[in-house]
């Protein structure tokens, strides 16, 4: 479980790390976007360079961000290779049948590897500077206009906060049920798929129960401190908007315009 | 005294159960006492206190709490005169980090952040986890989660503070530290407790023992008078304090024991005089 990066969180006390989570997912957001409109080489280093400056700015080793790619590289390359070999245009190099290496599929192939490559680097540098409850907080924030359309916001944000709060306890407890399964003679990840299978019901059954049981106490515990839903509750934790959250918002819109000058130029 | 708690005539049973678990209950508690409710397993000590604090409603019977009477109409109210800590430290602990947990209970009743932040900080120094404030729970140990479930209930101020096997599943260094600060919350701030126990010992600490059995109420006085019925506890499923067992082990010894309960303190000195006049 610990090779997967995307979606960790380091905690730290850079530029980044003190940004409004509510700015950082927006304009993360708006910045995936911005990249399907770069079409040409000026418009890739512009967006390279700045994603370099925010790595840079994160205080967190490139390692972290290289690893986020691994997982991926390929389903990246896989798609690299079919833009490379079926994309037709400009001076041929090679040809057999119906694959050909052309000039426009090379530029191609390389725009999408670049493209793949910047949104992991940003999601990645999302998730490591924002820890998953500021991001719960960022979207139950964000979500708070759809209360007019009786979207349930307090409740599907406290879902996820407490769902937050109960993934590290339920890992542990998974790691002792597999534990006792196999001091009774259950063996995990062995065999063909059927037993593979097999071997997960009694890991699955005693979970689920737990969880129940779990839910049951939380929720007795939460009558009991006078939880009574969202309506009239205020909140302890508290994100304010500072200086430096406008100052990213008017640097991206900056990078937005040079972007879309550099894309008609 | 005042009676912040009023039982009289309860009966309750479980939609599933077809003998009523307790029938005709009457008890009262007075402000700034402490209760121990002991009992074995399935004797309904969890269920009073749940009956209490308006989780369950009784089958017949009524409940008063400060003077109101515990009802659909009145339950938040009494829930905001009880305090209840659960036995599983983990599955109470509602917020991702120490302060946040202390501060739900605050959130519910719509208390302003700055008001909160001093409460929290406040009820955190008293059960000595400050330094832990933007701890995550998976990184406490189980007696500094109760002590955090504690700090949740001593923050949102209530009069009466039910204690539902709260150390059953701590070590005894836990168990000693949240024993401790009960201590001190009953005798320093005046806190009603009604604590909910197997440990023998604990129940000792009492201002008063009652001792439920098959849905009765078998004894209800000092534990000093419970403790000195010896023996005649264990028939009913129940443990008998250590200083007990070491009189029972003396006179099997021959030695002449006092017969009335003494605490471990009045048993040392007793054994002093007992060595020294030897």
């Amino acid at each position: 479980m610990n090779k997967i990066i995307l979606g960790r969180y380091i905690p730290g006390k850079s530029f980044l790390h003190r940004l409004d989570p509510r700015s950082k997912l927006v304009l993360s957001f708006l910045f995936i976007l911005i990249i399907f409109f770069a079409n040409n080489w000026r418009t890739y280093i512009l967006l390279g360079i700045f994603t370099f400056f925010c790595i840079l700015l994160s205080k967190i080793s490139l390692g972290f961000f290289l690893k986020g790619v691994r997982p991926l590289i390929w389903l990246i390359l896989f798609t690299v290779v079919l833009q490379i070999f079926f994309t037709r245009g400009g001076p041929t190099y090679w040809q057999f049948g119906p694959l050909s290496i052309t000039h426009f599929g090379l530029v191609n192939g390389g725009y999408v590897f670049c493209r793949f490559v910047l949104i992991i680097f940003m999601s990645t540098l999302l998730t490591l500077t924002t820890s998953p409850l500021e991001i719960a907080d960022a979207l139950e924030n964000l979500m708070l206009p759809l209360k007019k359309f009786k979207v349930p916001v307090y409740e599907i944000s406290l879902m996820i906060s407490i769902a937050l709060r109960f993934v590290p306890t339920l890992m542990d407890e998974t790691e002792k049920i597999m534990n006792a399964q196999r001091a009774r003679g259950v063996n995990f990840g062995e065999g063909g798929l059927i037993k593979q299978l097999k071997a997960i019901v009694p890991l699955l059954i005693p979970l689920f129960v737990g969880a129940f049981n779990r839910a049951e106490d939380l929720a007795t515990a939460m009558e009991a401190r006078g939880y009574r839903g969202g309506e009239g509750r205020t909140k302890y934790r508290f994100h304010a908007w500072h200086k430096n959250d406008t100052l990213s918002c008017i640097i991206f819109g900056l990078l937005a315009a040079i972007l879309l000058f550099l894309r008609s130029w | 005294m005042q009676n912040v708690i009023e039982i009289s005539d309860l009966s309750f049973r479980y939609p599933q159960q077809t003998d009523d678990l307790f029938a005709h209950i009457d008890l009262t508690v007075g402000k700034g006492e402490w209760v121990a409710l002991i009992g074995h397993n399935g004797s309904g000590k969890s269920t009073i206190a749940r009956l209490i604090d308006g989780l369950l409603v009784p089958n017949k019977g009524t409940i008063k709490v400060c003077g109101l009477q515990v009802n659909e109409k009145n339950v938040w109210q009494v829930r905001k005169k009880v305090g209840m800590v659960f036995q599983n430290p983990d599955n109470q602990f509602v917020g991702a980090n120490v302060e946040e947990d202390v501060a739900f209970g605050l959130e519910n009743q719509g208390i302003a952040r700055s008001q909160m932040q001093l409460r929290v900080k406040k009820a955190l120094k008293k059960v000595s986890m400050w330094e832990f404030a933007k701890h995550e729970p998976a990184n406490l140990s189980g007696g500094q989660k109760q002590r955090v479930a504690l700090a949740g209930i001593i923050a949102m101020k209530p009069e009466i503070l039910i204690l539902d096997e709260a150390t059953s599943m701590l070590d005894p260094e836990g168990k000693k530290d949240v024993i401790q600060i009960i201590q001190e919350l009953n005798q320093q701030e005046n806190f009603t407790v009604i604590s909910i126990t197997h440990d023998i010992d604990e129940a000792a600490l009492a201002g008063r023992v009652v001792v439920l059995n098959d849905g009765k109420i078998l004894q209800d006085a000092t534990p000093k008078k419970v403790f000195s019925r010896g023996e005649k506890l264990l028939s009913v499923g129940l443990d008998v304090p250590f200083s007990e067992k070491l009189k029972t082990a003396l006179k099997k010894e021959g030695i002449q024991v006092p017969e009335n309960y003494l605490t471990k303190k009045g048993m040392v000195d007793w054994l002093c005089q007992y060595v020294s006049k030897k």
